[in-house]
C-alpha cells in the first residue's frame, strides 16, 4: 500500500496521513477522549487532533517520548519485552502513551481523556490503530 | 543497608559522545533510552538518547559512582535539572565538529551551572575537524574569567573519561576544602 524508502528518516506524508486518520477516528469514536497526538519516538510532534487545546504540544511530545523510552528501559531490566502502552491514571483524567512499533518510523501516540472514558474500549482502539500504522510502515 | 553512592552527570550537545562515554566507563551493562533519530539536520547518527542513560563505576577507594547521561537536545531540557539533582558534578561534552561549538559551550554552561557549578569540559571529535582551532576553547574560558578544567578527549577511550571523572572529584575536593577553611576562619 505505502512505499517508504528505508533511508528516509522522517515519516512520509502517506504514513502520517494514515496515522492522523487513525488518531481522528479514536477521538471521534471514543467518548471521553479529548486529545490524540502522534509524535516521533525521538520527541517531535507529527500530527494532533483534539477537542480541547493543550498548550505546548511540542514539549508534550518530547516528554512523552522520554517517558516511553525510560519505562521501556525499566521493563527490559526486569526481563519484560517491549512496552506497548503506559496508562497514567490521575484524579481528573487519564493519559495513555502507546508505542507504534513501525519498523522504519517508530512513533508514539499520546491520548488524553477524561476520567469517565471506557478504558477497555480505548486501549483496544489504540492497539488496533498502532498495529495498522506499524503494518503500513512495513509495506 | 546504606549504600554510599555518588552521582555524576554527562551533559552536552547531541552527538558529542555522552552515551559512548558512559558505555566506555561503566562496569555494568548500561541502561539506555535511545530512539530513532529523525532530526538529521542536527546530527546524522541513527539513534539518540531521549531519556536517562545509566551506568556505574567503582573507584579504587571503593566509592561507587552512578553515571547519568542526559539527552542533548533542548526539547528535553525538562529532564536536565531532574538528573542533576544531588550530583557531585557535571561532565560537559561538546562536539568540536559542530558548526558553532563555542556558542554551544556558552549555552550549556549557562544552563548547567545553575544546576551544579562543579563542571569539567570535554571537547570530542577533534580528529574530524582539524581546521578549527582547539585554542578557541581555552581563549573563550580565559576571556570570560572562568576556570573550568578543559580536556580534549575521545569518548570511546575509558582512560580519558576516567581522567575527567577524577578531575571532577578533585575539583570538588578543592571546593569543599576551601569552604571548610573559610568556615574555620569565620
Amino acid at each position: 500500500m505505502l512505499s517508504i524508502p528505508t533511508q528516509k528518516r522522517t515519516a512520509p506524508t502517506q504514513l502520517l496521513q494514515l496515522a492522523k486518520t487513525e488518531a481522528h477516528n479514536i477521538l471521534m469514536n471514543t467518548r471521553g477522549v479529548d486529545f490524540v497526538m502522534i509524535c516521533s519516538s525521538d520527541g517531535f510532534e507529527l500530527a494532533t487532533v483534539s477537542h480541547k487545546n493543550y498548550h505546548n504540544t511540542t514539549k508534550l511530545a518530547a516528554v512523552s517520548s522520554s517517558i516511553l523510552a525510560m519505562v521501556t528501559a525499566f521493563l527490559k531490566e526486569i526481563q519484560l519485552t517491549g512496552c506497548n502502552n503506559i496508562t497514567l491514571d490521575a484524579d481528573n483524567g487519564k493519559a495513555i502513551l502507546t508505542a507504534i512499533p513501525a519498523t522504519h518510523h517508530p512513533m508514539v501516540m499520546v491520548t488524553l481523556s477524561n476520567k469517565e472514558v471506557l478504558l477497555g474500549q480505548l486501549l483496544y482502539s489504540l492497539k488496533k490503530a498502532s498495529q495498522l500504522i506499524a503494518e503500513a510502515d512495513g509495506e | 543497608m546504606i549504600i554510599q553512592q555518588y552521582k555524576i552527570v554527562f551533559a552536552g550537545s547531541m552527538g558529542a559522545g555522552k552515551t559512548e562515554a558512559i558505555k566506555s566507563l561503566s562496569e555494568i551493562p548500561i541502561l539506555e533510552t535511545e530512539a530513532f533519530n529523525t532530526d538529521v539536520q542536527s546530527h546524522q547518527k541513527t539513534q539518540t538518547t531521549v531519556g536517562i542513560d545509566y551506568g556505574e563505576i567503582t573507584l579504587d577507594d571503593g566509592i561507587k559512582i552512578g553515571l547519568y547521561g542526559t539527552p542533548g537536545q533542548s526539547r528535553f531540557d525538562f529532564i536536565w535539572s531532574v538528573i542533576c539533582e544531588g550530583a557531585i558534578g557535571v561532565i560537559l561534552l561538546l562536539d568540536h565538529n559542530s558548526p558553532n561549538p563555542i556558542n554551544e559551550l556558552e549555552s550549556y554552561l549557562e544552563t548547567f551551572k545553575n544546576y551544579n557549578d562543579n563542571i569539567v569540559i570535554g571537547i570530542t571529535h577533534i580528529d574530524e575537524n582539524k581546521e578549527s582551532s582547539l585554542q578557541q576553547y581555552r581563549h573563550w574560558i580565559k576571556e570570560n574569567g572562568l576556570s573550568y578544567p578543559l580536556f580534549f578527549i575521545d569518548a570511546r577511550e575509558q582512560e580519558q573519561i576516567l581522567m575527567m571523572v577524577e578531575s571532577l572529584i578533585a575539583s570538588l575536593e578543592v571546593k569543599v576544602g576551601l569552604t571548610s577553611q573559610g568556615n574555620d576562619h569565620a
